[in-house]
């Protein structure tokens, strides 16, 4: 996570957390995200191969801003074992199924298990059903899936990356469940990794001293 | 025309002459057997190959729909399916026996909808791809390929290798006319129409896409080893209680699994050769950047191989690319250097980049331009020095791109990462070249080296000033003339030619030192290796050993020098280079005389001496390589130059020391060039460089004064050599 404090008075801080995408193949992860940064919808996307990156904003009150660096990752589950090279270090995941696909929900399950096992401990999972506007082909019960969420203690929210609803309210409710107490989580940003996480610690973008050159890892 | 010639025009025939682009790739990727005997020999393997894949067809799509229903089939020769005797057992929907047709068609039918998942949304912006019987035959060659090879069976991403080829087969598929197959008299026709029958587009896209598998089936490929590393990356405490989670493995273990993990996936380890090896030496800088940005090369790099770069590039200029590629090597040998052009393509953006700025710029690849199409383009354009003729007006900016790539596999070094960034420069409109240099620890091997910030994140911001005075106009001639060989014809006597090249040495060594204002030590080392390029560019006919007799001492007292003056302030080392020693720092020489060799057509396996890759054939080369290389190198390092005993041998050898006779040649061949703007000569006065130093640079500004072998200061360490 990096931090980023205005020069001056009343000046926003930007936080930003590293969070990864996964889920089934064609549950709508890439859509997702392209709705959330650019606010476009394709009825046909691309699959998506290794994975795509992503930034994007949220401001989280008037103080506050999270910057997130989104990692979308490939939903072939042939290539499951490349995923952790992905969601390594990452401080937030999105876990994606499809309403309309009961397997894709088990598919979402085992990632959850996954991630709670492997991943950072202190790591903030939101389960996503998606394709909500398709409630005529719903296969798997919102109640059901809420009931999965809270018991795994998971944030929970059915999207439709079509329609738009609810996906900025998705990444809006992540970015207030991160941490943003500064002190101890810039500290924890300091560590070393290989999977380039821990970057940027600090940066100090918002006051216009923006460094051309690099960033201060601190 | 020959194969051969064939395959050089895939490399660089501008569009509009290009040839039938399914029959070229027919011819490259060896389904066809080449351009003799055409009438005879084409039709045989088009009738091999469309007859195989058509037997495949029917054995795994058309037979099984067959098995399933034996009852409507009963005159087939099918003894089990036809008959009365079925063992509905086995010939049941709810069968769970592994050998009943329903337990195949299940999985048959899950592996096809897999598929037709992606070929769904196979290049959304190609219409063509929406048609129904596109998305059929695409999914139809997918599962026949992958019950082919059920090991690796269906991968995302082989879509999307395989749609470039269909679609190119298909638009250049010709309908015969089929009352009337053989209107055609001449032989040669006969069989360009039956390689272009529209009846048989779905067996060749499946030909072609089988042959480019044979190279890319690895890349799909996720080793049981590797998916095992991955997963112990955190070992499961069997104690704990459910869900509870185990301390993480130790870094050093977990570096160990990643190791492992990349050794045993083909694709990781052909991103780390793009980065560790070729990229690393070819541009350190840009190496150093993303490295300590910790921009790992497989974020990028899996997709950019999979899909042989369908996502970066609009799908015209993919063809080019593919065509270049298949020209080039039906192994499709020079995909990695295709990614370290790419990497040197977007470099400044990337140099000038944090974390997000680079992994943006890399996973959402920037309109490519190419010479022609460049608006910014200011004359005189870099060329290459092995084609110095090459038509650029009508390259496609992906065939330029891939110029670039077979340039830099051909001259595997730094000089040649130069040219390209240059060109790239011009490509942008940007007239600096010759950039700050790549930080001297990058040319060392060391590990335990240091990461030094300051150089890498010191690129200057690209200049475009060309006032008065300026060095630009001076380097961007010295570039273009610094880098046209071959420095002569065999005809020209060996002095001129020798001259020749001292002259372009000096022409280049001006712009090199004018321009330059970083460390001095590696400015030198950067000297010597732009010497070893002129070497290593020139034609081997115009190569005699009275080459190396003018250069090389050049090269090797430079070097000298370099370590004397290292050895003599070895604060400056720290400052400029790292904290590489001069040992280290000359420990690189090897390579570039590798380098030389191999420019020479030798086997480069340069382990200790260069002079042991050199062949008999080139005893005189190897014995001068070597014996520089001897006297230089291996001298102790320990005592200044001047005193030891190889030095005052070499010196003493040739009579004449070798610096102030190497000055005073490089002083009036300055004085004389008068192919170079003027200003050169009167503002940059020889023995009166620019500064080295930058105001603005407060770490630089103290590295230029060092100290000559008699401790006196000296403002420029390169005017004690010039």
């Amino acid at each position: 996570m990096s931090i980023s404090r205005g020069s001056g008075a009343g000046a926003t801080k930007t936080f930003n957390f590293k969070l990864v995408l996964l889920g089934e193949s064609a549950v709508g992860k890439s859509s997702l995200v392209v709705r959330f940064v650019k606010d476009q919808f394709d009825d046909y996307r691309e699959s998506t191969i290794g994975a795509a990156f992503f930034t994007q904003v949220v401001p989280v009150d008037d103080q506050t801003t999270v910057k997130f660096e989104i990692w979308d990752t490939a939903g072939q589950e042939r290539y499951k074992s490349l995923a952790p090279m992905y969601y390594r270090n990452a401080q937030c995941a999105v876990v994606v199924f499809d309403i309309t696909q009961e397997a894709s929900f088990e598919k979402a399950k085992t990632w959850v298990k996954e991630l709670q096992r492997q991943a950072d401990p202190d790591i903030v999972i939101a389960l996503v059903g998606n394709k909500n506007d398709l409630t005529s082909r719903r296969a798997v019960p919102a109640e059901e899936a809420q009931a999965y969420a809270d018991e795994a203690g998971l944030l929970f929210q059915e999207t439709s990356a079509k329609t738009g609803a609810n996906v900025g309210d998705l990444f809006k409710a992540i970015a207030k469940k991160m941490p943003l107490d500064s002190q101890k989580h810039s500290q924890k940003g300091g560590r070393t990794s290989a999977s380039g996480a821990s970057r940027p610690s600090v940066d100090l973008s918002n006051g216009g001293a923006s460094n051309a050159a690099g960033n201060c890892a601190c | 025309m020959s194969l051969t010639t064939l395959r050089e025009q895939g490399l660089a025939t501008p569009l509009a002459e290009r040839h039938l682009r399914s029959i070229s790739w027919k011819l490259y990727l060896e389904y066809l057997p080449g351009l003799s005997d055409v009438g005879v020999l084409w039709p045989e393997a088009l009738h091999k190959e469309r007859t195989h894949y058509q037997r495949l067809y029917d054995r795994y799509v058309t037979e099984p729909s067959r098995q399933l229903n034996p009852a409507t089939e009963p005159d087939r020769d099918r003894p089990r399916s036809a008959s009365p005797d079925v063992d509905l057992r086995v010939y049941n929907p709810l069968s769970l026996a592994e050998d009943s047709p329903w337990q195949l068609y299940f999985q048959d039918t899950e592996l096809r909808s897999t598929i037709q998942k992606d070929v769904e949304r196979t290049f959304p912006d190609q219409p063509c791809f929406a048609r129904p019987e596109a998305r059929t035959a695409l999914t139809d060659i997918l599962f026949v390929y992958c019950k082919l090879h059920p090991d690796t069976s269906y991968r995302q991403g082989m879509h999307e290798l395989l749609a470039p080829l269909w679609k190119t087969v298909w638009e250049e598929s010709v309908a015969l006319a089929e009352d009337n197959p053989d209107t055609s008299t001449d032989a040669i026709e006969a069989a360009v129409f039956q390689a272009l029958d529209a009846n048989y587009v779905q067996h060749d896209a499946f030909a072609l896409f089988t042959r480019v598998m044979r190279v890319a089936r690895s890349w799909f490929e996720i080793s049981e080893v590797a998916t095992n590393a991955t997963a112990n990356l955190r070992t499961r405490n069997p104690g704990s209680a459910g869900g509870a989670r185990s301390p993480p493995v130790s870094d050093s273990l977990r570096h160990l699994k990643i190791n492992e993990l990349s050794r045993a996936t083909p694709i990781l380890a052909k991103c780390n050769n793009v980065f560790f090896q070729l990229l690393k030496r070819v541009d350190p800088s840009l190496f150093t950047h993303l490295e300590q940005l910790e921009i790992e090369p497989q974020l990028f790099g899996i997709r950019w191989i999979r899909l042989l770069w369908g996502r970066e590039f609009p799908f015209d200029d993919l063809h080019s690319l593919w065509t270049a590629l298949f020209a080039d090597d039906p192994n499709l040998g020079a995909v990695d250097w295709v990614c370290v052009a790419m990497l040197l393509r977007v470099r400044r953006t990337l140099l000038n980049g944090d974390y997000a700025t680079c992994l943006q710029t890399l996973m959402r690849y920037p309109a490519l331009m190419g010479p022609a199409s460049a608006p910014a383009m200011a004359a005189p354009f870099p060329p290459f020095p092995h084609l110095p003729n090459l038509q650029l007006t009508g390259l496609a900016p992906t065939q330029f791109l891939f110029q670039q790539a077979i340039y830099l596999r051909s001259h595997f070094h730094a000089a040649a990462g130069q040219l390209v960034a240059a060109q790239n420069d011009a490509l942008l409109g940007i007239e600096t070249i010759n950039e700050p240099l790549p930080p001297v620890e990058t040319y060392v091997t060391s590990p335990s080296l240091p990461a030094h910030p300051v150089n890498s994140r010191s690129f200057p911001s690209p200049r475009t000033g060309t006032g008065a005075g300026s060095p630009v106009p001076v380097a961007r001639e010295a570039l273009s003339a610094g880098s046209i060989p071959p420095v002569a014809t065999p005809t020209t006597t060996s002095r001129s030619t020798a001259t020749t090249v001292a002259r372009r040495a000096s022409t280049s060594q001006s712009a090199v030192f004018d321009s330059r204002l970083g460390p001095p030590a590696a400015a030198i080392l950067e000297q010597c290796e732009a010497w070893l390029h002129q070497l290593a560019t020139a034609a081997p006919t115009a190569l005699d050993t009275s080459h190396l007799d003018t250069v090389l001492p050049l090269v090797m007292e430079t070097l000298r020098y370099t370590r004397q003056i290292l050895q003599n302030d070895p604060a400056a080392v720290g400052r400029g280079a790292g904290s590489a020693t001069p040992s280290q720092l000359l420990r690189h020489l090897p390579e570039h005389l590798g380098n030389l060799a191999a420019s020479l057509g030798i086997p480069n396996q340069v382990e200790g001496s260069p002079a042991a890759a050199f062949p008999q054939t080139h005893k005189p080369v190897a014995d001068r390589v070597t014996e520089a290389f001897e006297r230089t190198i291996r001298a102790p390092l320990s005592s200044p130059f001047s005193t030891t005993p190889a030095g005052s041998a070499m010196a003493s050898a040739r009579s004449v020391p070798l610096a102030p006779a190497m000055r005073s040649h490089l002083v009036t061949k300055t004085a004389h060039k008068t192919n170079l703007p003027t200003h050169s000569a009167s503002s940059h006065p020889a023995g009166q460089r620019t500064s080295w130093t930058r105001p603005s640079d407060p770490v630089r500004a103290k590295s230029p004064t060092s100290t000559n072998a008699k401790g006196d200061r000296i403002r420029d360490p390169l005017g004690a050599i010039f």
